[in-house]
């Protein structure tokens, strides 16, 4: 899993930091010098807890394009004002 | 006429309330002797502890209520590492991109201190964002080790160190992320305290990795760094991980017997590979420890090689979201570029790359590489399991009866300017430091003796929130140690 010079330009523009051509060659080995003391870590077992995935997928429900037309107001009735029903929010 | 502040925090702070002393000549003094620590005219290289330096004392006397009401601290000149957010002064964190940043509020810290009397009389070198062992990765040069000008004072508190040890204040705050207290304190023979995480509060510390970051207290002598303690530790509505939930307890104590006491002695931290005087200096440390009455026993913290590489994925995996705040929308510098495509973009990079220096942004680098699609299984989560297992390893010898650990606090005194230039030869002068950060525990460096007039301390590391029984036995060994501290 060497560092190569794909991968700092990748993770540069990711970190939104400009490196200069001249510098990527310098930080691969700056990075691989540093990382492969690191590989030690890789030896480590996980338990089942921390191997579980950090995020649950996420299921987003879409608004559709056209909402459905909102229900006619009811006729106000004294001393209150009903507010339009809003379909889907709730059953009363 | 000898100085109030070359004695004690507890006998200035007497004098102040006696009216024998007034806070703003104390106050005075401690400024006079930074011009003096700057000047270059004892031959000595500039000692650099300061970014700021608050000229007009009268008003920063006057911010603490003068210090003259019965007050913990009335009257103590205190700096502060410049990555504490002050309202006086600007808070650079040694940095470009902050150069001219003054925060909008205040630290809680600098509240209560305040409130308690202390005059801030500055603010500190420290390496850029606290991401160094030897200051020098400051944007505005680095200090330097009152014991040896040619020396690092260490980092990345390193200001804060050099200015206790240089005499030109008795305490200082500085923070710490991976032993940035305790490696200057070892490195400047003077007391570094590291709180557990949550004692004090880390509102308005600027973040670098915020489940590792603490505000950490200089003490030339451990009854000063203990006083500053207890006034700036506590719960703190503002800042939800300072924990509410211990028990107030002060710190500050009468020096004492150790009798009952087990200090456990890792073996991890006294590898073959051990400087012999650097062991030497620190068995001091033990055998004091039993001379007072405590009883000492060997005992191994098994995953503590594989701390250093766990800290260097985790910290800069939280340095590199903490840190893509500064792009010159909201804070300090911005720097335009006249790009025909995307100039918001080319703005971020341009802020960015202009603006810090070299090791934060390769630590930048790291921590998005580690945290990035294909890495974050091999790097990120194995590192925090090591962290599992670190904090573990503690647990269970804590368990076992033991009550705190002595260990060296760095494997060596403080080195030459330019000495280390490989990054992760940097990174191993944490060795010893980073397990405390990772656990969440307090401990502090206490000095036990020098090598060729330089210092070296002796770590103590205590169960979390066992800070109390961590200054027993701080003040004990130096109770006992006396004068041996701080000679060869």
């Amino acid at each position: 899993m060497a560092v190569t010079r794909e991968d700092v330009k990748r993770v540069a523009a990711l970190a939104r930091i400009r490196v200069a051509d001249d510098r990527v060659d310098a930080l691969v080995g700056e990075l691989e010098g540093i990382l492969g003391h690191m590989r030690g870590l890789q030896g480590v077992e996980l338990t089942e807890a921390q191997a579980a995935p950090a995020v649950a997928p996420l299921v987003f429900e879409t608004i559709p394009e056209s909402p459905p037309e909102p229900a006619p107001p009811r006729e106000p009735q004294d001393p209150y004002f009903v507010v339009p029903r809003v379909e889907g929010l709730g059953s009363s | 006429m000898s100085s109030r502040l070359d004695g004690s925090v507890g006998a200035l702070v007497d004098a102040v309330q006696s009216g024998a002393a007034s806070a703003l000549d104390v106050a005075t003094e401690s400024i006079a002797r930074i011009r003096a620590s700057d000047s270059g005219t004892a031959g000595d290289a500039p000692l650099n502890a300061f970014v700021s330096v608050d000229d007009d004392v009268q008003s920063a006397v006057a911010a603490s209520s003068g210090g003259s009401a019965a007050r913990a601290l009335a009257g103590v000149p205190i700096a502060l590492k410049d990555n504490i957010a002050t309202l006086r002064l600007r808070t650079t964190c040694g940095s470009r991109i902050l150069e001219d940043h003054v925060s909008p509020f205040e630290a809680t810290v600098v509240g209560k201190l305040r409130a308690a009397g202390a005059t801030i009389i500055g603010k500190t070198t420290l390496d850029e964002f606290a991401m160094g062992s030897s200051t020098e990765h400051s944007a505005f040069g680095p200090a330097r080790n009152p014991h040896d000008r040619d020396r690092v004072p260490g980092g990345s508190s390193g200001g804060s160190a050099a200015a206790v040890a240089a005499g030109i204040c008795q305490v200082a705050l500085g923070s710490e992320t991976g032993g940035s207290v305790r490696q200057p304190a070892a490195f400047c023979g003077i007391v570094g305290v590291k709180p557990s995480y949550g004692r004090i509060s880390r509102y308005g510390l600027v973040a670098f990795a915020s489940s590792l970051d603490n505000i950490g207290v200089f003490g030339r002598a451990v009854d000063d760094a203990a006083r500053v303690f207890d006034v700036v530790s506590g719960p703190d509505a503002e800042h939800d991980a300072t924990s509410a939930a211990v028990e107030p307890e002060t710190v500050q104590q009468e020096p004492g017997r150790l009798d009952g006491v087990v200090l456990g002695l890792p073996a991890e931290y006294f590898p073959d590979s051990l400087d012999p005087a650097v062991r030497d200096r620190v068995m001091r440390a033990s055998v004091a420890a039993r001379a007072r009455g405590a009883e000492i026993r060997q005992v191994s913290l098994p995953h503590t090689a594989l701390a250093v590489p766990a800290y260097y994925v985790i910290a800069p995996a939280e340095a590199s979201a903490n840190l893509s705040r500064y792009d010159g929308v909201r804070f300090g510098r911005r720097v335009k570029e006249a790009s025909a495509r995307d100039p918001l973009r080319a703005m971020y990079e341009a802020t960015r790359s202009e603006g810090f220096g070299p090791e934060v942004t390769r630590r930048i680098l790291l921590g998005t590489y580690v945290l990035s699609a294909g890495y974050y299984d091999a790097y990120y989560r194995r590192a925090m399991a090591v962290r599992d297992r670190i904090r573990a390893d503690f647990a269970s010898v804590f368990a076992s009866g033991v009550h705190a650990l002595l260990t060296p606090t760095t494997p060596t005194p403080a080195f030459k300017f330019g000495a280390i230039s490989d990054p992760y030869e940097m990174y191993m002068t944490d060795v010893f430091t980073v397990t405390a950060n990772l656990a969440e525990l307090p401990a502090m460096s206490v000095p036990t003796g020098r090598i060729s007039g330089l210092p070296v301390g002796a770590q103590i590391i205590a169960p979390r929130f066992a800070e109390r029984a961590m200054f027993r036995v701080a003040y004990a060994l130096e109770a006992e140690l006396g004068g041996e501290a701080h000679t060869g």
